[in-house]
């Protein structure tokens, strides 16, 4: 079912991914960059030769998702081979605002044609119905994985976690925080700590310290959860919004562990080198509820559902978790990923089993509520 | 304004009749047309369309919950509080500077102007994780501080109040050293030779004429980074503690990931009508034009 050229932008990610096996970021995006500076030459080549003047009236395709480096890696593992080949371009709309993608189909105006959204979001979209059916005559299940398919409407995107990390520096030997128990022990563990200004994850945690076993959490029990994080709100230093808080301030020494989002945390580890282990017990994984959805109502629902075909195929989730360290939902692109690169995906069965599910359905349904509840507590 | 009177027509002639393009309406209703326009398109269209469908689908009711709760109010007092206190921190540190940049050579001043206006050009995130940098417990400051055995402890400078007010300061003093600066240079400095030619002092003729004569751009000046001060939300949320939340971060949280448009639209009013009001109440007693560099009436 696959085209020519759909293969072709295929067979240069899947070459480049082969080519640096093993190999850092930056090793791969240098390789990356000159495949698509070749292959731009040969399709400009080619299409001379053919002079198919059509494919530059392609009808664009808007996709809205997270802005920064999340932009990039969608831009150079998703969009830019997509564009290059099918001649469809992508136009990537940022910064991620579900509010936009409500109020634009509340308004019957919706904008964005593909969007690829949290797991809250996602379970937003299916309760409110924003998604539209996706057309199995595009997409090609062969080329999914079952994982992909769980969500009705929707494609698995990628697949991250908000997990604790310690410094290396501060405990070098095997003594080192473990456990939320011991995130929240301030005598055992002393030092610098920091959680995100979120209820998410956030009272799992403070229920995990608590004893709360991992698969009796929800329905959360808020209680408890707010009296366990009145003993460790006193030694917070700061209470993260945005991903790049925890990495640069326990980079700087000012935390000495802290809850962050896994794709930073591996950042900071593969890609820039800092001495942090990641711990996956306790971990909050969002399993395959961040999905890529085509909306409904938009403008360009056929070029989305082609897209989406390639977006989900292994090779680009592949290249995807290379740049920006977000799991691959497509088990099909595990192959494609050395072993040792794999093993830090939040995805990979012996760190998924270690970590508990969010369970989004809960979330959705009592969100604002706890919100106001925990905004109110945090900001007394 | 000053010229109705003469230029009105006299009971003896009868009033000469002007071509449309001569009459005083036309010149500033063409000029503004677009700018009007475009203002009443973008921004007070929606703004009456946003408050029109609240009041419609829910009444009060967000208005109400906004000011019987005490987590708003005490967001209400944080974004006054931080306002407050960086419009003095910009003032107490941006007078000297444009005191010395009407009395410094031409060089200098461009220079000067050079340095103030530099930062502002920075990233705010930038500006906000510098001053991670400096006044973390891990610090340069604290890192000094503790070495030369100044303090025992790292002191606390950043998330919390202090941080958030620095980080303020820094973003908004440009734009008051600019304004007082530009308020300054209107005022006429032979009144002060003449002062000292009376025999005041140097200090005397700043203390009873030049001072006096700034208030107006000081005024001016503190009204508009009181303004700017209100709707900040990238430097409390990065270098201060959730106990220094200001009301865009608020709304911000309603609007975006609680998608409670009632609550955060009624926020968004209150931030505007407060700043509206504070404007209106300016302009009865020190004369709104002044802001915009227009003669003194």
């Amino acid at each position: 079912m696959r085209d020519r050229e759909t293969e072709e932008a295929l067979g240069i990610l899947r070459d480049v991914l082969e080519e640096t096996r093993g190999m850092d970021r930056r090793a791969f995006l240098t390789r990356l960059g000159a495949a698509a500076a070749g292959s731009a030459l040969l399709s400009t080549f080619t299409s001379v030769l053919s002079s198919t003047a059509a494919k530059a009236a392609e009808e664009p395709v808007t996709v809205m998702g997270w802005g920064g480096p999340w932009k990039d890696a969608i831009m150079k593992a998703l969009a830019d081979p997509f564009s290059e080949k099918s001649g469809i371009p992508v136009r990537y709309v940022s910064p991620y605002d579900y509010s936009k993608l409500l109020a634009m189909d509340q308004a019957k105006q919706q904008q964005f044609d593909a969007v690829e959204v949290n797991g809250m979001d996602s379970t937003r979209m299916i309760r409110d119905n924003l998604g539209t059916p996706l057309d199995f005559s595009i997409i090609d299940k062969n080329n999914l994985s079952p994982e992909q398919l769980e969500y009705p409407n929707a494609i698995g995107a990628c697949s991250v976690a908000t997990v604790m990390i310690y410094s290396k520096k501060r405990w070098p030997g095997d003594d080192h925080p473990k456990t939320w128990a011991d995130f929240w022990d301030q005598k055992k563990y002393p030092g610098g700590r920091s959680l995100q200004r979120t209820p998410v994850k956030t009272l799992e945690f403070a229920l995990l310290a608590d004893g709360v076993p991992k698969d009796k959490l929800y329905p959360l029990d808020l209680d408890r959860a707010f009296k366990k994080l009145e003993e460790i709100k006193p030694h917070i230093v700061t209470w993260f919004s945005t991903g790049s808080e925890p990495q640069q301030l326990i980079a700087s020494g000012e935390l000495e562990f802290t809850a962050i989002w896994s794709t930073r945390a591996n950042d900071s580890i593969l890609n820039q080198n800092q001495p942090f282990e990641i711990i996956w017990d306790g971990g909050a994984s969002e399993g395959n509820a961040e999905c890529w959805f085509v909306c409904r109502g938009c403008p360009n629902p056929t070029g989305a559902m082609k897209f989406l075909n390639f977006a989900a195929s292994a090779e680009p989730q592949a290249a995807f978790a290379r740049i920006i360290f977000a799991a691959p939902v497509n088990q099909k692109a595990y192959k494609l990923l050395d072993k040792k690169f794999a093993e830090t995906m939040p995805s990979y069965p012996a760190n998924e089993e270690k970590m508990f599910q969010i369970d989004f359905k809960y979330w959705v349904d009592n969100y604002e509520a706890v919100t106001q509840r925990f905004e109110t507590w945090i900001q007394s | 304004m000053a010229g109705s009177q003469d230029s009105g027509p006299s009971p003896t002639s009868p009033a000469p009749v002007l071509p449309l393009f001569q009459r005083s309406w036309f010149a500033p209703t063409v000029l503004l047309a677009p700018t009007l326009l475009w203002l009443i398109f973008f921004y007070i269209a929606p703004i009456a369309l946003m408050v029109w469908r609240g009041l419609m689908d829910t009444g009060l009711q967000g208005y109400i919950k906004i000011f019987s709760s005490d987590i708003y109010l005490k967001v209400f007092w944080n974004t006054l509080q931080i306002s407050i206190i960086t419009t003095i921190g910009c003032l107490v540190l941006g007078y000297p500077i444009a005191f010395a940049l009407t009395v410094v050579g031409r060089r200098l001043q461009a220079l000067i102007l050079v340095l103030v206006t530099l930062p502002y050009w920075l990233d705010y995130v930038v500006r906000s994780y510098s001053w991670i940098v400096l006044l973390g417990r891990r610090g340069l400051i604290n890192n000094i501080l503790v070495g030369l055995g100044i303090v025992d402890q790292p002191l606390p400078l950043l998330f919390n109040l202090f941080s958030v007010c620095v980080g303020m300061i820094q973003v908004l003093l440009p734009i008051m050293i600019l304004a007082l600066f530009g308020a300054m240079s209107r005022i006429d400095r032979r009144l002060m030779l003449a002062a000292e030619i009376h025999g005041a002092s140097r200090w005397r003729a700043f203390r009873t004429v030049f001072f006096p004569l700034s208030l107006a751009g000081v005024y001016s000046a503190c009204l508009l980074i009181f303004i700017s001060a209100l709707g900040f939300f990238i430097v409390p949320a990065l270098i201060g503690s959730p106990r220094q939340t200001m009301i865009t971060q608020s709304i911000l949280v309603l609007a975006e990931t609680l998608l409670n448009w009632t609550d955060a639209a009624a926020l968004s009013i209150v931030l505007l009508v407060a700043t509206m009001v504070l404007t209106i109440i300016y302009d009865r007693f020190f004369n709104i034009d002044r802001l915009w560099g227009g003669d003194q009436r």
